[in-house]
């Protein structure tokens, strides 16, 4: 598991920076932007599954940053309010876009997002493990496939409480939902990867204890 | 992928997650696990490094390079972008509702004005100084009308001012002459008067009740191309014969149309530089030195100086004159973009 990344150690914070922003020190403004270019592309590249539209959806996020800067609380944390930003546009680029399965985060729980459902025993599961795999560069691709592959409420939940670190209180105050909810659709969310990885994934053995 | 590709972590992986994401929360490579969980934490390890290989950071090709550079700089000009047409849009809505300097609406001014006026006229002939105060207000009431006519022309063109094809370097102040040979025109007067021709004001918004030679709204009309002779100059418009445009948004506080130039009289039919006037001189044009003024933020006032602070240098700025120009010969220039020269 990667380390949580460290905050800047100096420097105004993300919130001083808003703050100052939209008190009319408008240089400030790509700083902030540089600070996010790659955690929030990463994120949007995934969520939306492609490029041109994760850099469109990187500037309109953006760009609704700037228009509701007055409404900021400079207590809170800016990452979170950001991504949330930037969710709801590739949520609704996903809705106008039509190419995926996109799931209501208002809409009453399935089975899927909780405990109800079919379960992965991680101990059981016999999941192809990187120090099996030669080439990192073909992992990264896998993994991205298989995460593409995922619905998008299980996406978009793995996106933010693993790859962007974000607490599960965060993740539930950007997305709406309580925190419990939080909780069992990122248990679905790693369940569904385990398993998709073991099903995208043909060598299910190392290659020394194939036969 | 099938119907339902969803399966959730039995009970005891879900825990386990639950403490090692609780961890790196709280920034601790270590802390409280659940019991007997020790191969599921190490089981949830491996599935993590096999997720971290797509980490943010983790591919080469989404490292920082000049791609990236770009999408930065091209988010900070579109919030650039964003921020010039907000400016613009408040710049348009302060000009639609021109306020006078004492804080009333110009239309109840007009109002008022016309009020006075009358009552001046039926009970009071002979106070010649309350007939001229009425005239300043009526004065300032047709600069806010014409500040309307500025506003919607320049929604409708990016901002820009009313400005037509002339020369720079060419003389300013040949009013009624038409455009050239090459369709450019030959006076101030005739960029201001474009408000006229595309019909966002009538031609009595652009004269004030000081000037008898003023024309009304059925002597010159969307037909005509400028005033016909300077001594239908009512106000002076900031010079248009530059080479570049001002746009609106670029200039909040800038006064753009006023009483008209003080320095540039009428001899002989033609507008002439008047040397022997103070360079500090007010228009003066109601009996008392000061002059009506209209400002990009909609405000209408009135000043007993012709000096303003201006709002690009922050310098006091002479409205009717360029910036170190002493004596004129009709072909002066703003020295700058934001110094105002206000002329016929």
């Amino acid at each position: 598991m990667s380390k949580r990344r460290a905050k800047p150690t100096n420097g105004p914070t993300d919130e001083e920076l808003l703050g100052r922003y939209r008190a009319g020190e408008t240089e400030l403004f790509p700083t902030l932007v540089g600070r996010y270019r790659q955690e929030l592309l990463h994120f949007l590249i995934r969520f939306a599954g492609n490029r041109a539209a994760a850099e469109d959806l990187f500037q309109e996020a953006f760009l609704q940053v700037h228009l509701s800067a007055d409404t900021f609380d400079v207590s809170k944390r800016f990452k979170p309010w950001l991504f949330t930003i930037a969710a709801n546009k590739a949520r609704d680029y996903l809705r106008r876009a039509g190419r995926r399965k996109a799931a209501s985060l208002s809409a009453p729980m399935d089975k899927s997002d909780d405990a109800g459902g079919s379960y992965v025993d991680l101990l059981q599961a016999d999941l192809p493990l990187p120090d099996t795999i030669a080439d990192e560069e073909e992992t990264r691709q896998r993994v991205r496939a298989v995460v593409d592959d995922m619905p998008s409420h299980l996406r978009e939940i793995l996106l933010l409480a693993y790859f962007q670190q974000m607490a599960y209180k965060e993740v539930a105050e950007a997305l709406g939902i309580p925190l419990g909810t939080v909780k069992s659709r990122l248990h679905a969310a790693v369940g569904t990867f385990a398993d998709l990885w073991k099903a995208a994934y043909p060598q299910t053995t190392p290659p020394g204890e194939a036969e | 992928m099938t119907d339902d590709p969803t399966r959730s972590l039995c009970p005891a992986d879900a825990d386990a997650l639950d403490a090692l994401l609780a961890h790196r929360a709280a920034d601790a490579d270590t802390g409280p696990l659940p019991p007997d969980s020790a191969e599921r934490v190490a089981a949830l390890r491996r599935l993590f490094a096999v997720l971290d290989t797509d980490a943010p950071g983790a591919d080469p090709a989404e490292a920082v390079d000049a791609e990236a550079q770009a999408l930065v700089e091209q988010t900070v000009a579109a919030v650039a972008a964003a921020r010039q047409r907000e400016r613009f849009a408040e710049q348009i809505e302060m000009l639609r509702q021109p306020k006078m300097g004492l804080g009333f609406s110009w239309q109840r001014g007009l109002a008022a004005a016309a009020a006075f006026l009358l009552a001046v006229g039926l009970l009071f002939p002979t106070l010649d100084h309350q007939r001229r105060d009425a005239q300043r207000v009526a004065g300032m009431a047709n600069l806010g009308r014409a500040g309307i006519g500025l506003s919607s022309y320049a929604l409708a063109n990016n901002g820009i001012l009313p400005k037509r094809a002339a020369t720079p370097g060419a003389a300013w102040w040949n009013v009624g002459h038409g455009p050239d040979e090459h369709g450019h025109v030959q006076s101030n007067s005739a960029h201001l008067f474009q408000l006229v021709r595309d019909e966002y004001v009538t031609v009595d918004a652009l004269g004030s009740p000081a000037n008898p030679h003023a024309p009304g709204v059925d002597q010159l009309t969307a037909k005509h191309h400028d005033f016909e002779r300077p001594e239908q100059i009512s106000f002076s418009y900031q010079n248009q014969f530059t080479p570049y445009a001002i746009r609106l948004d670029n200039h909040a506080r800038m006064v753009v149309l006023a009483d008209k130039n003080p320095l540039i009289v009428v001899k002989n039919g033609k507008f002439a530089f008047d040397s022997t006037k103070a360079a500090n001189a007010c228009a003066g044009m109601y009996g008392k030195p000061g002059q009506n003024m209209l400002f990009t933020h909609g405000t209408v006032a009135w000043s007993d100086a012709p000096v303003i602070k201006n709002g690009t240098t922050g310098q006091l700025d002479n409205l009717y004159t360029a910036e170190g120009v002493a004596t004129y010969t009709g072909t002066e220039l703003p020295t700058h973009e934001g110094d105002v020269q206000l002329v016929p």
